[in-house]
């Protein structure tokens, strides 16, 4: 498997912390990272004198802190997405590389992923789109209702696989499904990508100036190496493009894709978006418009009248997007992320973690360098948390329990 | 009683049915005492406690229906079924369509929780002055695994170099029928095998149980037995507790249970006595002595951050202290049936010895294999392949134990393949006929046994037939109407 | 997420709202409820053996933990009646709620603040999920912990911490960690906290003191807050009453079916306006609709501020439910 490339063109975006340095494929020495010698990472691992592997440990934790250190600011993002997910279903999608196969490994990831997205951007829209035998299809339209993209997922099978993919294609019926995108949402495109090949009918650069004319972001997870063509793409149009290692790599990388991206061009507008704040019904079981099935349960569309029976989705009859007041307060913590905690030593005024009530370890030893390590001090509180606490919130819970 | 016996639930279930049995003046008799009803309570399963619960505080009967409206639809079995365990066991009382609680076990179970009612009820410390020698926890923890050791491994023999137990620890193996009398001594009987690959908590309650049939036996009051029991089992490790409100039989239960290492006493006959871990840990549940809460809980976060061990509840620092490396798991299983185990303990040891091959011995480390023949010898012995399996996850390393499953599925699947390898005869008592007379006669008998689903065999062209025990009546019914039908249609003629 | 089986512990948070002027409020009196939440712990405890239990108290000022707590509060007693577990418990619960109570009596004289008291409930709930985060984070992957949450809140709702609140309501939901209500007193139902049992699926009780009190409380939580994962996949739970997700608008706090939000900050407007007052956004005169068919121009676009944390905040607070 190739080793890790990517190129970051937003810089808030580090994944790879064992990269050498972005679009460089020389190694330390001058020389091609194939023609280098081979590292044995467990060679790397250095006892210290006390035959310890503790300094290791610690620099794992650090990784980990480093890792989701973040841009705090109060950045606008665009809350309101829209999002065309392309998956390649070429022949090259059956290698084995991947476990089981690459398609079965991107379609568990792809139904992850989605999951994901909706919990994240309840108020966004998805659209699938397979592309294989130099065609692209699309599978589901943009929607609002992770069911719809779900189960055409799981229907297709999509097993069948075929042919070359055409990425030109696929970014065509994209851009013409962003199209109807309103202007106050963003657009983007995500595509899992096996093939080191695009078959395609004509100028991919010409599709290339299109996508930039019409602001739409391209990111990708490539499955097996680097694409001069690929990676243009995205650079030029404002994404990302990563090379997944194995398959924890490659829900890293597709799950980067979850939070709403920065809003960085200038054209985008600021809408009043109509909703509809739909009632809770019960008591009779009656007919869903959605899947045509009796339950008890459902929501009561304002506009029209007619039932769906689970939120954030689009009204089937009227259009009309209805989400709860809930919804719409999920996608706060986005807008206000809490600030990165710093790693403090010494005394500090909390005996214990503020969050979990640990009791500090003693520092082993003050002439170490590790002593009084793992407190981490909120900037606005001044309250101290654990390590283990400090991703929690800042990954989970977006709240500093000594803030609020 | 001893031969069915394989997870810690049968026993439980035991225990329980062993309360069932009991006469309705025996049970109230038991249902006064908080700490039994406390103990009582905590046999039940999941949602039978959840319906005592519910109705510990209802002062009214209610509709026995309601209760079971109480389930959602899908699981209104399983509620029926534990409303009838609770009935059995007396807790429940029905009349007229209602159902309460049972007014002592509530009164007392209430108790039990506000911590009214008798004060002697979870024990009496003592509080005379304590002999100079220190009884610590650790202290106590190693007397007791020593002592149950010494017994265990009295029961694999290996006691030549060390004293047998007592007379009446030997009465109770024998009459568990864990062990028998032989030319040569006492020799292990197959549950006595079985009894070795249980945790330790069965094992006591194995013990627990086989002392009240003893006890009904020599004609002592069951329930005073019972109570001092539960009470026993809800004491707290590590303290003493007065001897001076016991009774005789009480006196002489905490003699024997001395002896089996469940308790502790400077002498017989000393005022005080100190709980084990062996019993403490049969209402605390697996190994912590202290349950759910510990107070030494401070939290450590280690110096890195988050490699910290733990603390909140669990208590696992204590167990840390009061567990033998061996209790913590020490076997490694490989996915090609090779076991290493990191023990030094004979009696770990020689219960490895019952399933698997040995092949080398090392000091604190010895390797094997689990192959056919060794399991089929376990088999033999009547150990089952979840015993086998069980030992084995439970005593797993703790490298192992983050997996799931923990054992290998390959080694698994494997012994159960070698259980069924044994069981491919299976014997059912079973009637042949043959020599029909004619073909008629022959399918007649054929279709009608063929609609009632008995027939084990047949052939056509022998015109036999072979059908289970329960057909053969219909069948033999229908053979002579037919012979009658026959022969009054020859007299008519 | 895998079943709960019937074997695997729980681990209960209880978060206890000592905020004595809300009690003061209450027909049932802080000493009556404790009394009752204490024999509610004890059977909890009873349940299993392995089950965990922290407990938690806040007021407006501080939210402390009580149990575990670094010492030990009960001394060693001669009269035994009480399993010697639960009187650990029992003791360092009690003693911590006295201590809070006193020390919010002392600084009530000297800080002279005002008296209308909220507990710092999203705190509360927040630390609660550090702890559930670290317990699940060092139990090992064979045993599952099951956690819950159960609240008795005599407080009345703050409006300042909606979205602190909303957020710890979600990661709750992510870790499929339920959020029992008890509400015992305050003017009204707590909308915020109705809200956080529905959406993790826990239960939301207001205790009906108008019947004298009494154990009505502790019957309530015998029966529905002491179920476990498992025992809530058997036994039916209380049907809510039909929770209203309707939104209030931030102009004239108009409860809304159908509003118009703002797409950069999701403030709510019951009516179209050029300029959220939220964020300072200019709008561009047009209704956008999801399913407009046709691409569209931007008319004017240029947006340079990004949201106001503070002015946002305020204004988002006040989207509760009718």
């Amino acid at each position: 498997m190739a080793k890790g490339i990517k190129e970051p063109a937003d810089d808030d975006d580090y994944i790879d912390i064992d990269d050498t340095g972005p679009g460089d494929l020389k190694g330390a020495d001058g020389g091609y990272a194939w023609e280098e010698e081979y590292k044995r990472s467990w060679d790397v691992i250095q006892e210290d004198a006390s035959g310890s592997i503790q300094s290791i440990v610690l620099g794992i934790n650090d990784q980990k802190r480093h890792r989701r250190v973040r841009d705090t600011e109060a950045i606008q993002r665009g809350i309101i997405r829209h999002v065309v997910l392309i998956i390649d279903q070429s022949e090259n999608m059956n290698l084995r590389d991947l476990m089981p196969t690459r398609i079965q490994a991107t379609l568990t990831m792809v139904t992850a992923f989605i999951g994901e997205y909706f919990d994240q951007n309840p108020i966004s829209q998805l659209s699938v789109i397979a592309t294989k035998d130099g065609l692209a299809e699309k599978l589901t339209d943009l929607s609002g209702n992770p069911m719809d993209h779900l189960g055409a997922l799981k229907d297709k099978a999509n097993k069948d696989l075929a042919g070359e993919p055409s990425l030109q294609n696929a970014l065509e019926l994209a851009m013409h499904t962003l199209k109807r995108a309103p202007t106050h949402g963003s657009r983007e495109v995500v595509c899992v990508m096996g093939s080191l090949t695009t078959c395609d009918p004509g100028d991919i650069a010409q599709t290339l100036e299109a996508l930039k004319a019409s602001q739409v972001r391209v990111s990708m997870v490539h499955l097996a190496a680097e694409v001069h063509v690929f990676k243009r793409i995205c650079r030029e149009t404002g994404g990302v493009f990563y090379v997944a290692q194995n398959e924890d790599n490659m829900k890293d990388l597709l799950f980067e894709n979850v939070p709403p991206p920065p809003i960085v061009s200038a054209r985008a507008t600021a809408d009043m978006i109509q909703m509809g704040f739909p009632i809770k019904a019960g008591g009779v079981p009656t007919p869903c418009v959605c899947h045509h099935e009796l339950g008890f349960v459902g929501y009561i569309c304002p506009r029209c009248k007619s039932k769906v029976c689970s939120l954030p989705t689009d009204c089937d009859v009227c259009g009309l997007p209805l989400v709860s007041a809930p919804h719409l307060a999920r996608s706060y913590h986005h807008l206000f992320p809490e600030e990165n905690f710093k790693e403090v030593g010494g005394d500090s005024v909390d005996s214990a973690c503020f969050g979990c009530g640990a009791v500090w370890a003693e520092p082993p030893n003050d002439t170490e360098p590790g002593g009084g390590r793992g407190k981490y001090r909120c900037p606005r509180c001044k309250h101290d948390y654990c390590l283990e606490c400090d991703i929690f919130i800042h990954e989970t819970l977006h709240n500093c329990p000594g803030c609020v | 009683m001893a031969t069915q016996m394989g997870s810690e639930e049968e026993f439980k279930s035991t225990i329980a049915e062993y309360l069932e049995s009991l006469p309705t003046q025996f049970c109230r008799r038991v249902f006064s005492n908080p700490a039994a009803c406390l103990a009582i309570f905590r046999l039940l399963s999941t949602v039978g406690k959840q319906l005592v619960m519910s109705m510990l505080y209802l002062d009214s009967a209610i509709k026995l229906q309601d209760v079971y409206q109480w389930a959602k639809v899908d699981h209104q079995p399983l509620v029926r079924s534990k409303v009838h365990q609770l009935r059995k066991l007396q807790i429940l009382t029905e009349e007229k369509g209602t159902v309460s609680l049972n007014p002592i076990f509530r009164e007392q179970l209430r108790n039990a929780l506000t911590g009214g009612g008798d004060f002697s009820s979870f024990g009496i410390p003592y509080t005379g002055a304590v002999s100079n020698r220190g009884v610590s926890k650790k202290w106590l923890a190693s007397y007791a695994n020593d002592r149950w050791e010494a017994i265990l491994h009295f029961m694999v023999g290996h006691s030549a170099d060390a004293e047998p137990p007592s007379e009446s620890v030997r009465g109770i193996l024998r009459m568990s029928k864990l062990m028998e009398n032989s030319e040569e001594g006492m020799k292990i009987t197959n549950s006595g095998f079985q009894f070795l690959l249980q945790d330790s908590s069965s094992q006591v309650w194995t013990v627990l149980l086989q002392y009240l049939r003893l006890a009904e036996m020599q004609d002592m009051d069951v329930v005073e037995v019972l109570n001092f029991m539960f009470q026993l089992v809800s004491l707290q490790l590590g303290r003493p507790y007065s001897t001076e409100a016991l009774t005789r039989n009480q006196r002489k239960m905490l003699a024997e249970l001395c002896s089996f290492g469940l308790l502790y006493q400077d002498s017989v006959g000393a005022p005080q006595f100190y709980p084990t871990h062996l019993i403490t840990s049969l209402s605390s549940g697996s190994a912590s002595h202290s349950g759910p809460s510990s107070t030494d809980s401070a939290t450590v976060v280690g110096a890195g951050g988050g490699t910290g061990r733990s603390a909140i509840p669990t208590g696992s620092k204590a167990t840390g202290e009061l567990a033998k490396p061996s209790d913590q798991g020490f076997i490694i299983l490989e996915t090609n049936c090779r076991m290493y185990a990191y023990t030094n303990s004979a009696l770990q040891i020689a219960i490895l010895n019952l399933f698997v091959h040995l092949v080398n011995r090392f000091p604190n480390f010895i390797t094997g294999a689990l192959t056919r023949d060794s399991v089929r010898r376990a088999l033999s012995r009547g150990i089952t392949a979840d015993q086998i399996i069980t030992f084995l996850t439970t005593h797993a390393h703790p490298q192992m134990q983050g997996r799931t499953p923990v054992l290998p599925i390959t080694v698994t699947d494997q012994i159960r393949l070698w259980e069924q390898e044994r069981n491919r005869l299976r014997p059912t008592p079973a009637y042949f006929y043959k020599d029909f007379g004619q073909k008629q006669e022959y399918e007649r008998m054929f279709k009608y046994a063929q609609d009632i689903g008995v027939i084990l065999w047949a052939s056509n062209e022998k015109r036999q037939l072979v059908v289970t025990r329960q057909g053969h009546a219909k069948i033999a019914e229908l053979v002579k109407s037919q012979r009658a039908a026959a022969a009054a249609a020859a007299a008519a003629k | 997420m895998s079943e709960p089986l019937e074997s695997d512990p729980s681990l209960l948070v209880v978060i206890l709202d000592v905020n004595g002027w809300a009690w003061t409020q209450s027909p049932l009196t802080i000493d009556n409820a404790l009394q009752q939440m204490i024999i509610f712990i004890n059977a909890y405890l009873a349940l299993k053996p392995e089950n965990k239990l922290v407990v938690l108290a806040s007021n407006k000022r501080e939210c402390k933990c009580l149990y575990p707590a670094d010492r030990n509060q009960a001394p060693i007693e001669r009269d035994i009646r009480i399993y010697e577990q639960f009187r650990v418990v029992d003791a360092t619960v009690l003693s911590g709620v006295q201590a809070m109570l006193s020390d919010a009596a002392a600084t009530m004289i000297e800080g002279e603040e005002d008296e209308e008291g909220q507990t710092l409930m999203s705190r509360a709930l927040s630390k609660a999920l550090c702890h559930i985060h670290r317990v699940e984070a060092e139990s090992s992957a064979a045993v599952k912990v099951w956690s819950r949450i159960l609240v008795i809140s005599a407080a009345d709702d703050s409006p300042r911490e909606y979205i602190a609140l909303m957020n710890t309501i979600f990661a709750a939901q992510r870790m499929g960690v339920l959020i029992d209500i008890c509400k015992v007193s305050g003017k009204s139902d707590s909308v915020f906290l109705q809200q956080a049992a529905e959406i993790t699926g826990g239960n939301y009780l207001k205790v009906d003191t108008t019947r004298g009190g009494g154990e009505s409380m502790l019957q309530t939580l015998m029966f529905t807050c002491l179920a476990d994962h498992y025992t809530r996949e058997v036994l039916v739970s209380p049907t809510s009453e039909t929770i209203d997700f309707r939104a209030t608008c931030f102009c004239h706090k108009r409860i809304v079916d159908i509003g118009f939000v703002c797409s950069v900050c999701l403030s709510i407007f019951c009516e179209l306006t050029p300029v959220c007052s939220t964020c300072q956004t200019k709008f561009s005169f047009r209704v956008a609709r999801a399913d407009s068919a046709a691409p569209h121009q931007a008319v004017n676009g240029s947006l340079k501020q990004s949201p106001k944390p503070a002015a946002a905040t305020a204004a988002m607070s006040t989207l509760t439910l009718s």
